[in-house]
Formats: structure tokens, C-alpha cells, sequence
């Protein structure tokens, strides 16, 4: 996943060739976390992120506070969004756009994916922000505006929790 | 390798390989303008309905006392939209349960709620109402969700629910093989018409949905 780090030292401006180069870089990883994390419309929620982003650009002092910035607003609207979800169990089965195809699912390993369904929102956002966006406990921690020590103790639950699973699955 | 490094391997590569199933978006920075456009286009409008509001309180009275004509009346405030208002019924697992329409009172979004006997009606997804007819992307005047799903112990349901354009009067949907769903318009509102479509025959893999204004002119047409 690419970061801005390597443009910090363009000028803000509300609008320009930073804002627009952050977005080519970022548009389809932010889409991507969305849909790591769960969101069923991440195209919606990465296009948010960055009308948000746009408004408070001339306040972000680099691109790693916009890079920060943006990861922290897709968590957060993934998370609103699958609060408005909660009751997904009575949720019609839409044409899912998302949806991987039957050679792309053999890529993945289905058990481990299924197991991530059983996670809570929190442990499935550590993760995901851990093993696929390769951040630190503490960028995690800023990330999701806790502590360090909170960061460790979910990870550790996620993974008992996928561990257990995954054990079922295999007795199976 | 140890267990943990194993479970650790396995989960990296499976969220490599899921997140590389998302399909590219088609032109995703014209969308983002899109949206920038309409959020600024909001911005002025909220200004001048605030002067609208400050101007007129100033020269209304101006009116009165110089011409001394009778006072049009300021058109009434549109209602705000009901609560609730019930699509269908369902028994789920021996629970009998409404399922409704709730709009938020600023018109802007809308939920699909459920509601047992007694209980306040809990969302169980929300939308936003779009810009219809946005001039910078093909217009669009029609959105569509389904209601409800399998539901448990109580068979299928083919539900949907139609937004529309106001400028929409009817809509005929068409699920597999030409079959009409029966539709319902109900609710109304300045900004979007809400039709609860049901199919008969159960839940349908794609429907068409044609609209057309007052005057039978068609508005939109697409599948869903």
C-alpha cells in the first residue's frame, strides 16, 4: 500500500497537484480497506473520506497526517455504516459488485476469511490495519484513538478468536 | 514456523488477496468531483437562504405600512414526513414484525426499519437521498433496495423499495420473464417518491424499472 510520505514537503493548498496526486495513490487502498474492515459500499465511503479530506486540507501540516487522516475516516465511516447494518440477518442478498470471483476465492484462504465474520468490528479493525496495511501498534493506536496497550490485548483476542475457529474448521 | 507465524502468514495473504478482488473504479476522481461540486453548491445556498430569511423579515413589514395591502401569506412550511410509515408484515421464527419506511425529517435520508408490537422501530439500513439528475454525471432518477430478505422460518420475500425522482409520477418494475411487480407509492416528498414494490413470486436476481413523469414522458429506466 503506498503512502505519501515521499511528497511531505509540497505546499498545502486547498486544492492542487497534492490533493490530487495523495488521491491516486490512495483512492483504491482507502477503497480496499473499506472493504477489509466490511463496509458494503467502500467506493462510497473512500469518496467520503476524501471530500472530508479536501475540506480540512489546508490544516494537514504533511501528507502523513493526510495519509493518517484519511485511514482514521474510512475506519470510522465503516463503522457508522455497519451500525446502520446491524440487523444484517434480515438484509436482502443484493447483486454483491464486490463479491470475489470463484478463481480469486481460490487465491484467498475461505477459512481464514470466514473467520474474520466472527470477529468484532474493533479486533477485525486491528488486523486488518496490522496485516494488510503493515502498521505499527502505535500507528494503530492513533488510528483508532486508543491506547497501545488496548491495540496489543485486541490483537491478541482477534487472533485466539481466529485460532479457535480456524481449529473447528480443520476438525471439520 | 510456529503457530502463531503460520495463522499470521495465512491472514496477510488472505487479506492480499481479497482486497486485490475489489474491482478498479472506472473514474473515480470525476465522482470525487462530483461530490466536491455539490458540496459547495450546498454551502452559497445555505447563505442565501439565511439572507432570504434576514431580508425578508426586514422587508415585509416595509410593505405593510407603505402600500397597505393585504399581506400575501408565506406559503406554508412543508409537513415533516411521518414517522413511520409500514410496508409490509412479516413472522420471523413465530414474531410477528412490521417492517416500515422511516425518513429523516430533513428529507436528506431514509431508513428501512423493523418493528415489533410495543416497540420503537429499530433501522436496519439507511440512505441518503441523491442529488437526482445531477447534470456533471448521466442523470439518474430511480434507486432501489431490497427490503427484505430469506427470513427465517418465514420463507422469502420479494420486496423492494423504489426511490425516485419527485418528478416521477408511476413506475412499472418487471422482475424474470416480464412479470410485473405490484407497486405502491407510499410517501411522497418534496425531495423523492418511495414505491414498495412486491413480487409474488419471491425475490427476483434483477428487475427493470421504468419511471415516468405526470404526463406519461419517461423519466428513467435501468435494472436493479
Amino acid at each position: 500500500v503506498k503512502t505519501a510520505t515521499d511528497k511531505a514537503g509540497e505546499p498545502r493548498t486547498t486544492s492542487g497537484a497534492g490533493f490530487d496526486s495523495l488521491f491516486d495513490d490512495c483512492f483504491e487502498s482507502m477503497k480496499r480497506l473499506a472493504f477489509l474492515l466490511g463496509a458494503d459500499d467502500p467506493e462510497n465511503i473512500a469518496q467520503e473520506a476524501f471530500v472530508r479530506l479536501h475540506a480540512r486540507w489546508a490544516t494537514l501540516t504533511d501528507e502523513d497526517r493526510a495519509t493518517a487522516y484519511l485511514r482514521r475516516t474510512v475506519v470510522n465511516l465503516s463503522r457508522s455504516r455497519l451500525r446502520h447494518l446491524r440487523v444484517v440477518r434480515r438484509s436482502p442478498r443484493e447483486p454483491d459488485r464486490m463479491a470475489a470471483s470463484a478463481e480469486s476465492l481460490a487465491l484467498g484462504n475461505q477459512a481464514v476469511w470466514d473467520s474474520l465474520a466472527l470477529l468484532t468490528p474493533r479486533q477485525r479493525q486491528v488486523l486488518v490495519l496490522r496485516y494488510w496495511l503493515d502498521l505499527d501498534q502505535q500507528a494503530i493506536a492513533d488510528t483508532l484513538g486508543v491506547a497501545v496497550g488496548t491495540v496489543k490485548a485486541t490483537t491478541n483476542q482477534a487472533m485466539t478468536v481466529l485460532r479457535t475457529a480456524l481449529a473447528k474448521e480443520e476438525i471439520r | 514456523m510456529n503457530d502463531r507465524d503460520d495463522l499470521e502468514d495465512r491472514l496477510r495473504a488472505t487479506l492480499h488477496d481479497r482486497a486485490h478482488t475489489v474491482p478498479r473504479s472506472q473514474r473515480p476522481r470525476a465522482d470525487l468531483d462530483v461530490r466536491l461540486v455539490r458540496r459547495d453548491r450546498r454551502r452559497p445556498f445555505l447563505m442565501v437562504a439565511a439572507a432570504a430569511v434576514v431580508i425578508g423579515a426586514v422587508a415585509v413589514p416595509v410593505v405593510v405600512t407603505h402600500r397597505d395591502e393585504p399581506v400575501r401569506q408565506t406559503p406554508a412550511a412543508t409537513p415533516p414526513p411521518p414517522k413511520w410509515v409500514e410496508l409490509t408484515q412479516v413472522t420471523e421464527n413465530g414474531v410477528d414484525e412490521q417492517v416500515g419506511l422511516s425518513v429523516d425529517p430533513d428529507d436528506k435520508g431514509w431508513c428501512i426499519s423493523v418493528r415489533t408490537a410495543g416497540a420503537k422501530p429499530a433501522p436496519n439500513a439507511c440512505y441518503g437521498v441523491p442529488v437526482w439528475g445531477d447534470e456533471v454525471v448521466p442523470s439518474r432518477y430511480i434507486t432501489a433496495v431490497g427490503v427484505l430478505g430469506p427470513v427465517q422460518g418465514g420463507g422469502s420475500t420479494g420486496s423492494m423499495l423504489f426511490v425516485t425522482a419527485p418528478r416521477v409520477d408511476s413506475l412499472v418494475v418487471l422482475g424474470k420473464d416480464g412479470v410485473a411487480g405490484e407497486v405502491r407509492e407510499v410517501l411522497r416528498r418534496p425531495g423523492a417518491v418511495y414505491f414498495f414494490v412486491r413480487f409474488a413470486e419471491g425475490p427476483m436476481t434483477s428487475v427493470h424499472a421504468t419511471a415516468r413523469d405526470r404526463k406519461g414522458e419517461q423519466v428513467d429506466s435501468g435494472n436493479f
